[in-house]
């Protein structure tokens, strides 16, 4: 009896609490971000052809749809047959068909290791190693803005729920892809994908840059600070993501301050628009001996050279991979790891 | 009873290594949200009531303790005038 009050010498305590602390850690680890949560869609669909001339006006960006309309060739010039039917002029609805009528094939499947052209794509890819960096553009011009698409791992909506990208992708049919912004890791932000809102953001107040693509074609960016994303559900928003930061200030030019603490050398993806139906994917390998990452004033730089007008980063790190025909493009830090959602471009 | 309170400070000392850790990792990587989160916010909630929990405990204690030391200093005091009243 005498022995039992005696107290425990303080390195069982101090070994007991790490302990304590290591399982405590762990267990917190497997709710915050392995075991999935469901969550409820909000369920708002935002209609197509809803684009308002005047959509940047809620959000205080520039609409340079507008100036970009004026530049799309006229109606006097020889669209490709399959495009014969598509309108000439520009399309709230999003259709580019005559737009970029010499991009596209005459309706067979022309495939290569690096590019793809159909009726409705052409995409290409385009790898770089410079300066001891590695990365990859998937540049890519689309007929329709529903062949740009995005995925939910086990097309389910909620955190916590990872899947392989590959997987993902292939579910959707999709030719090329990347991954998204990893929202199933957060509770807060917005999420709207394939025109239908599932998360609004609640009352919490937005932290991180958002990225509009809208059904018209157009893609804007724009800071947390008085977004409104009903007022962008009605102005035809067909795509939002909620991670950031972004990479070109409206005039288009690269950026030196972001809003995002991990601005060091990381491998890296982005977004990339150059005008309606015309985008592009970028990711960087980083981690690496072959490839040491960037540091996002640099892939603002290698955005603004590539001649991008918005651009907009993705989740990186681990996460950082690339798809085209089902096969990884690029090399993953560390092997990659799952992701929550994916962006794939597929036949509409 | 007395297990818990042996338990409370233990608690506390893990809760806050964990909030050390949250609070480093979020800085580094801000956008997993380690913090701003549901999780998180109970664990905070759960470590004030510990802390306040543990603050009455020993605030507690520590009155008991002097209450004792007053109720020893009149005994011995009260013992010392018995002792000399005897004397005398």
């Amino acid at each position: 009896m005498q022995l039992s009050r005696r107290p425990l010498p303080v390195w069982v305590l101090v070994v007991a609490d790490v302990l304590a602390f290591a399982v405590a850690l762990n267990v917190f680890a497997l709710f915050h971000h392995v075991l999935p949560w469901k969550e409820v869609s909000v369920g708002i669909r935002s209609e197509r052809g809803a684009v308002s001339s005047t959509a940047d006006a809620s959000a205080g960006g520039a609409d340079p749809y507008a100036q970009e309309a004026q530049a799309l060739p006229d109606a006097s010039a020889e669209p490709a047959p399959e495009a014969a039917q598509a309108p000439a002029e520009p399309d709230p609805e999003g259709h580019f068909a005559s737009k970029f009528a010499d991009k596209f094939s005459a309706g067979a499947v022309e495939q290569t290791d690096s590019s793809y052209r159909s009726a409705n794509i052409n995409l290409t890819i385009t790898p770089y190693d410079e300066n001891g960096v590695r990365f990859f553009v998937e540049e890519f011009y689309l007929s329709d803005i529903s062949s740009f698409q995005t995925g939910f791992a086990h097309d389910n909506f909620g955190r916590g729920n990872y899947e392989s990208i590959p997987i993902t992708l292939g579910r959707m049919n999709a030719i090329a892809g990347i991954n998204g912004d990893y929202y199933g890791g957060r509770s807060d932000g917005i999420v709207l994908r394939n025109g239908t809102l599932y998360r609004d953001g609640g009352k919490k107040k937005l932290k991180r840059d958002l990225c509009v693509l809208y059904w018209d074609g157009r893609l804007e960016t724009y800071s947390p600070e008085g977004f409104d994303v009903q007022a962008e559900v009605e102005n035809g928003a067909y795509q939002i993501w909620n991670f950031g930061p972004m990479l070109l200030d409206e005039g288009g030019h690269a950026m030196t301050e972001f809003n995002s603490d991990v601005v060091r050398r990381n491998p890296r993806t982005a977004l990339g628009y150059f005008e309606p139906g015309h985008y592009c994917f970028v990711v960087v390998d980083g981690r690496s001996d072959v490839s040491k990452g960037l540091t996002l004033q640099n892939l603002s730089k290698l955005m603004e050279i590539l001649g991008c007008v918005r651009a907009y980063n993705m989740d990186g790190g681990k996460t950082s991979e690339m798809f085209y025909n089902g096969e990884l493009v690029n090399v993953p830090a560390d092997g990659g790891r799952m992701s929550t959602d994916v962006i794939g471009i597929a036949e509409p | 009873m007395k297990t818990l309170r042996k338990l409370l400070p233990h608690a506390a000392i893990i809760l806050s290594m964990m909030y050390f850790v949250f609070f480093f990792i979020d800085r580094v990587n801000s956008a997993m949200s380690f913090i701003d989160n549901d999780i998180t916010k109970a664990l905070l909630f759960l470590l004030g009531v510990i802390a306040i929990v543990e603050s009455v405990l020993l605030i507690r204690g520590d009155r008991a303790e002097e209450r004792k030391r007053q109720l020893l200093r009149a005994r011995r005091a009260r013992q010392a005038r018995e002792g000399e009243a005897r004397k005398r």
